[in-house]
């Protein structure tokens, strides 16, 4: 199984993004629990690039490649998010002191944290002009 | 996303349906605000019938609870699902947010 979504990378779309992105990983036989986890951590992707890769002077595009991939009687599922933005690594960012107090508790970095914990695997590349980075999780 | 403000023994609870992602934050935060301003000293966030939430909607309710405790007063959440939880749990927010099974185990809070 294999699906290119594409589409510009701006917020009002991000609805169309989790939506392909479910019925993807739906078709493959995934377990709520999974398709949630497989979901949030594409938005905190998608809102990443859109933020950082793609700042408010600079218009682009997102395009997603998803694949399942099974081996040894396991699926996983891969997606690999590429736009044509500005150099944007988001491994790293710094991950947020999770044990501080909301008083001086910072409201930024946690979803890379999430990204982090929910997937198995994930990586980034920049190549020539593109932010490549690829996440893979056994569903 | 859509939020109603409901009264209970005379405790703001603010219940938040649907999917909390970054395109419902800003509204669920504004929501959240003006009811601390209606009222900062009790509040109860209502999540029975929240089905989804990610960072930024974690980032508004930290707003918020930012907000009534530099005003004296106390916010606690009420009701989530297993999959809001676990999100609370890995952001941490399980140990600073007081989180109750039901809105009724919450209003016994303060």
């Amino acid at each position: 199984m294999f699906q290119v979504i594409r589409e510009k990378a701006e917020l009002v779309h991000l609805n169309f993004f989790l939506k392909s992105i479910r019925d993807f990983i739906e078709k493959a036989g995934a377990s709520e629990e999974k398709i949630f986890d497989v979901i949030l951590t594409a938005e905190e992707i998608l809102v990443n690039i859109m933020s950082y890769a793609y700042p408010e002077n600079q218009k682009g595009e997102i395009e997603i490649h998803c694949q399942i991939l099974e081996a040894d009687g396991e699926k996983k599922l891969k997606c690999v998010f590429i736009d044509e933005g500005k150099f944007f690594d988001i491994l790293q960012k710094e991950s947020p002191d999770l044990s501080a107090p909301i008083e001086t508790r910072s409201v930024g970095g946690l979803g890379i944290h999430l990204v982090k914990t929910l997937m198995d695997e994930v990586s980034y590349m920049r190549q020539v002009d593109k932010n490549i980075l690829s996440v893979v999780k056994t569903i | 996303m859509e939020v109603f403000n409901e009264k209970k023994n005379g405790i703001t609870c603010l219940r938040v349906e649907g999917r909390l992602d970054a395109a419902a934050a800003p509204a669920f935060e504004k929501a959240l605000l003006s009811a601390i301003k209606e009222d900062s000293s009790k509040l109860v966030i209502n999540l029975a019938d929240l089905a989804y939430i990610s960072s930024a909607g974690l980032r508004a309710l930290l707003v918020g609870a930012k907000e009534i405790k530099a005003k004296g007063g106390k916010m606690v959440l009420a009701a989530a699902n297993e999959s809001v939880k676990k999100v609370f749990d890995i952001s941490g927010f399980s140990s600073i947010f007081e989180l109750q099974d039901s809105v009724d185990d919450a209003l016994k809070k303060f």
